[in-house]
């Protein structure tokens, strides 16, 4: 536009400059500080005060920590400026400039590229290391032998999600028709695989699936997408304004009935380990050699053993080891001036359990990690994750919408920092949160049993002694660590600062934000339990998400809509790696229990529930002060400006 | 100021989203009526500590604007109390503030004149309304200084500023994206109460703090109330009238009550004002826009030298018809506007408005309307001006 060369730009110095830049990115940092604060605080605090381990690996982690921190506040900055603009101008664009059959044609394949780009697979890769081919057959086959297939599955559900979330807009159907039938087969499924003891095993993994689809790209990405066409369609008669939702949360239902639908075909078919048809490699009496980095519970005493050298040092020279305890047993007691003597007793030196008070352990940088591998290996990632979307959609916008992106400048310069941000985010987990994580996750186990604390030389024994009340310290450990977790995704913030823009700040971020991490930590709590009693995971699963749909029935349409996009977006990047880690170390310390599926499905479910109690106390409030407005104007006196001057 | 001037009034109501629906049933009925219609939010205080981990979620609201004929706001008002039921419901308003100028795009979608004219419109100023452009950090604060003076809880709807910012290239990167908008109606006298209390509370007279201006009202009708979470707030002046009113058990008494106090009352907490001193020569220039052509014309706006441009976005509404609107499986493609508002002198003002005449057509931007109304008060940064609890005078 000519107007714009002419138009007169200000030629600001480097002072004047650093003056405009310095408070955006010091405002920018505090408010990724104020999410990231809480579970690192907590998982230290922790991990020093309550389990009385020495931190291992500190200045890895702290370090760490400051790049996720950096990394955060590019990426939520490359959102807001490039990626979600991007998803909005497609989405305002695509119904007017071209037909139904195109429509649909892209969301299909943008939900299936968007799985693609943010492979979940190896997240539940992770999540099945122990399982064992001789344990759970139909789950090893489809961890291992038919992964890509379980890949393929899961990326035509989120296709077909994603375009039956985009016709939903036009056709103005209430989410709560689409999501309470889905729920419901999904439910009966369940209920079938239950039975069957096979099948049973796949269930984890299968709720998993649905839980861990959509990551921290293609999130915003739908949402702004379904913004950006519910601002342009109008259905019906009134257009909700809450109606941009719900694309997430197909999208994680739809997958879940994917995966249970190809492991039923691979059951009836009879072709996973160890059934008659099977041609992959496996053997049942190998046992697959995974083994987790938190070890297998020893019972400890070994290494607490006074050895047969230390015994002759003591015969020859009188010298006992360090730390010893001395008690007495046995002998004859009597009373002789009021005190107790024994006569001839024994004395029994044993070597004490050492109780080093160390705040941080000598190792503080795990010499094993190569930084500029791990740096590698995030820039690939986030280059796989945002560059393919973004030049399908920019594509599909200048070749099939024929439209000119306005500020391309700023989209371009959004999807830098996006890139940037999610690089400097994958390195810092890898070098803070997961070993904090891993730590943290391994050493848990200590409340309820003995174990060997992670990077430790021998065996502690349990903090407390009655399991139980062991098993109720992991399981509110596990709470707020879910949280904690929660309150610092990035998907999360984005979909918190979507609502309240949508809502004109009627619904703000932070009620959002703390109802969902609530809901997220009673749901990692209800996980926790499920793996330390050994109960099947069917039995929390079913009344959780059976009252879900109760409350869906009642609940107003605008919060149903937002409700259960939340709790797509909540297993992210932070909290998936924390869960897991807590979820193995705690399953190699109770006998039975093989992976760490089915913590994640349920820490999906309880924010759906939070966000439902909220949309239905705010309900009941609306109503009573509405009662209370019109009984104050019914008294017949109306409080009236003067209307018309002449 | 513009060739082809008419006399126009901007008619703006704000009612629950189910009233709304009502009422674009009602008004859209006429032949060739149409609406602009975005969402909005009405404002609940919280006092409880815990409030600011689980804020209170605020009611919704839809507000409607239409630019109609002079001569028709007094039927288009009167037909929108009507059927939004603005009498019984207590959670409405209405008002209309008429234009000195308008104009017209070649493609606007304009109303049509009725053949009969309601005589000469007086504009009483009767009402005010106060429009606030502030930070959403600010926005509660400025709220609640608004109801300790008197006045309903705000209706606070987002809009962006563009401006200074975005002439620095990448630098406009660094700009909060969305400011929140305001909007007080208030009774005639409480309403110079109401703006000096958001002006201070505010800090207004601050660089880069906001912006703030009163429209003139000819007639209007509000009910809106606020709705605080907690029993420590004072009543507001409604609420005092309606308990007189129960009390006294008719309202005669509101004719009565003249009270003339020494001092402007303030020492009595009622700060009556002496006579507010006025502003020369601010306009309000408002510009609608469709969406395709909204970029076209703000640069066109500030390149012609407007300080400061606030934008939000609308939605055109009109009666749904087959021809001219596109369909979709069913569905209807809405067609997106801008409003545009820019707050000036009156010499800066018409020479914008003479910009645009000369060179919408040119520049591609017909579908377009611009009108321009008085703003007897400013209150914002003012370089030079060292104490601000005094009403702001805008240097020309």
């Amino acid at each position: 536009m000519a107007q714009l060369e002419n138009s007169p730009r200000f030629q600001l110095g480097a002072r004047d400059t650093l003056r405009i830049i310095l408070p955006y990115v010091k405002r920018h940092f505090v408010g990724q500080v104020e999410g990231v604060w809480f579970i690192v605080a907590y998982l230290v605090v922790f991990q020093i005060l309550v389990l009385q381990l020495p931190l291992v690996y500190a200045a890895m982690i702290a370090v760490g920590i400051l790049v996720v921190v950096v990394g955060l506040m590019l990426f939520m900055e490359g959102l807001r400026l490039g990626l979600m603009p991007l998803g909005e101008v497609i989405g305002s664009v695509l119904p007017r400039n071209s037909r139904m059959p195109v429509i649909l044609a892209f969301s299909v394949l943008l939900g299936a590229g968007a799985t693609f780009a943010e492979p979940a697979i190896a997240v539940l890769k992770a999540a099945g290391a122990g399982v064992q081919p001789g344990e759970a057959p139909l789950l090893y086959s489809l961890l291992n032998d038919f992964s890509g297939q379980l890949v393929g599955s899961v990326a035509t559900g989120v296709g077909l999600a994603v375009m039956l979330g985009v016709l939903r807009f036009f056709y103005a159907w209430p989410l709560k028709n689409l999501v309470i039938p889905a729920v419901l087969i999904l439910l009966t499924l369940s209920f079938y695989f239950s039975r069957i003891d096979v099948l049973n095993d796949v269930l984890g993994l299968a709720w998993d699936c649905g839980a861990v689809t959509t990551g921290p790209v293609t999130v915003p990405l739908v949402l702004a997408l379904g913004i950006g066409v519910c601002r342009v369609v109008s259905s019906g008669s009134g257009s909700d304004s809450h109606s941009g939702f719900g694309i997430v949360t197909l999208a994680s239902l739809f997958p879940i009935l994917a995966v249970l639908i190809l492991s039923l075909f691979h059951y009836v078919r009879d072709d996973y380990v160890g059934a008659p048809y099977y041609e992959g490699a496996t053997r049942i009496e190998q046992t697959a050699a995974t083994t987790s980095e938190s070890a297998a519970a020893t019972t400890g005493t070994d290494r607490n053993a006074i050895s047969l050298p230390e015994f002759e040092n003591y015969l020859s020279a009188g010298k006992l080891p360090e730390r010893h305890e001395i008690t007495f047993r046995g002998g004859a007691p009597r009373l002789v001036d009021g005190a107790i003597v024994l006569d001839a007793p024994e004395v029994v030196i044993r070597k004490a359990l050492s109780t080093e008070w160390e705040v941080i352990s000598d190792a503080v940088w795990d010499r094993q990690q190569s930084f500029g591998e791990r740096f590698q290996q995030a820039l690939i990632e986030s280059f796989r994750a945002i560059v393919p979307l973004c030049f399908f959609l920019y594509v599909v916008l200048r070749l099939v919408l024929k439209q000119r992106l306005e500020h391309g400048a700023d989209v371009g310069i959004g999807v830098t920092f996006a890139l940037a941000g999610m690089c400097l985010f994958g390195l810092g987990i890898a070098l803070g949160l997961t070993p904090l994580g891993a730590q943290l996750g391994s050493n848990v186990p200590l409340t309820f049993a003995s174990i060997t604390p992670w990077g430790g030389e021998h065996a502690l024994p349990p903090l407390v002694d009655a399991p139980d009340i062991g098993k109720m310290m992991a399981v509110g450990f596990a709470f707020f660590l879910g949280y904690g977790a929660t309150l610092a995704e990035p998907a999360l913030n984005a979909l918190g600062d979507t609502v309240e823009r949508i809502t004109v700040g009627a619904f703000r971020k932070k009620l959002l934000m703390q109802s969902v991490a609530v809901g997220v930590g009673f749901g990692i709590g209800a996980g926790v339990v499920t793996m330390a009693y050994g109960l099947p995971l069917f039995w929390l699963l079913a009344p959780a998400y059976s009252l879900a749909l109760v409350l869906t029935w009642f609940a107003p349409n605008g919060f149903v809509n937002f409700s259960w996009d939340s709790a797509g977006v909540t297993t992210g990047p932070i909290t998936v790696p924390l869960v897991l880690a807590m979820g193995l170390g705690i399953g190699a310390n109770v006998p039975g229990v093989s992976d760490g599926f089915g913590i994640l499905a349920l820490a999906s479910v309880g924010p759906i529930l939070t966000v439902l109690m909220v949309g239905l106390y705010t309900q009941r409030t609306e109503a009573l002060a509405r009662q209370a407005e019109s009984e104050q104007t019914s008294s017949g006196f109306r409080a009236e400006a003067p209307v018309e001057a002449g | 100021m513009f060739k082809n001037d008419s006399a126009s009034s901007i008619i703006t109501t704000v009612l629950p989203p189910m009233s709304a629906t009502r009422v674009i049933a009602g008004i859209t009925a006429r032949p060739d009526a149409s609406l602009l219609s975005w969402t909005a939010r009405g404002t609940v205080l919280h006092d409880h500590w815990w409030k600011r981990w689980f804020p209170p979620v605020s009611p919704a609201r839809t507000a409607l604007s239409a630019i109609v004929p002079a001569a028709d706001a007094g039927s288009v008002v009167d037909e929108i109390v009507e059927v939004g039921k603005l009498h019984q419901q207590a959670t409405g308003a209405v008002y209309s503030v008429p234009c000195e100028h308008t104009y017209f795009g070649a493609d606007y979608h304009r109303w049509p004149s009725l053949p009969h004219s309601q005589g000469a419109i007086t504009a009483g100023g009767n009402l005010g309304v106060i429009h606030c452009i502030i930070d959403h950090r600010l926005s509660d604060r400025v709220a609640r200084s608004a109801i300790a003076a008197g006045a309903h809880g705000p209706i606070v709807y987002y809009c962006e500023g563009r401006g200074l910012r975005d002439r620095l290239g990448w630098l406009r990167i660094t700009k909060e994206h969305e400011k929140e908008v305001l909007t007080v109606i208030a009774d005639p006298g409480d309403v110079e109460d109401v703006f000096d209390a958001m002006a201070v509370a505010g800090q207004l007279h601050l660089p880069g703090r906001g912006f703030m201006y009163r429209l003139e009202v000819d007639r209007g009708l509000f009910n809106l109330p606020s709705r605080f979470s907690h029993h420590h707030y004072p009543a507001n002046m409604q609420q005092i009238i309606n308990a007189i009113d129960h009390l006294a058990g008719h309202t005669h008494w509101r004719d009565q009550s003249a009270a003339d106090i020494g001092g402007g009352g303030r020492s009595a907490g009622l700060g009556i004002r002496t006579p507010a001193s006025t502003l020369e020569d601010q306009r309000c220039l408002t510009a609608i826009v469709n969406r395709d052509q909204l970029v076209t014309l703000m640069d066109l706006l500030l390149d012609a030298g407007a300080p400061g441009l606030n934008v939000n976005h609308a939605r055109f509404v009109a009666r749904d018809d087959e021809e001219g609107e596109e369909h979709l499986a069913g569905a209807r493609i809405n067609q997106e506007y801008g409003l545009l508002r820019c707050v000036t002198d009156t010499n800066r003002t018409a020479h914008l408005a003479s910009v645009i005449e000369q060179h919408a057509a040119t520049a591609g931007v017909t579908d377009l309307c611009v009108t321009v109304t008085r703003a007897p008060r400013v209150a914002t940064y003012l370089p030079g001006t060292t104490d601000f609890r005094s009403p702001a005078v805008q240097a020309a």
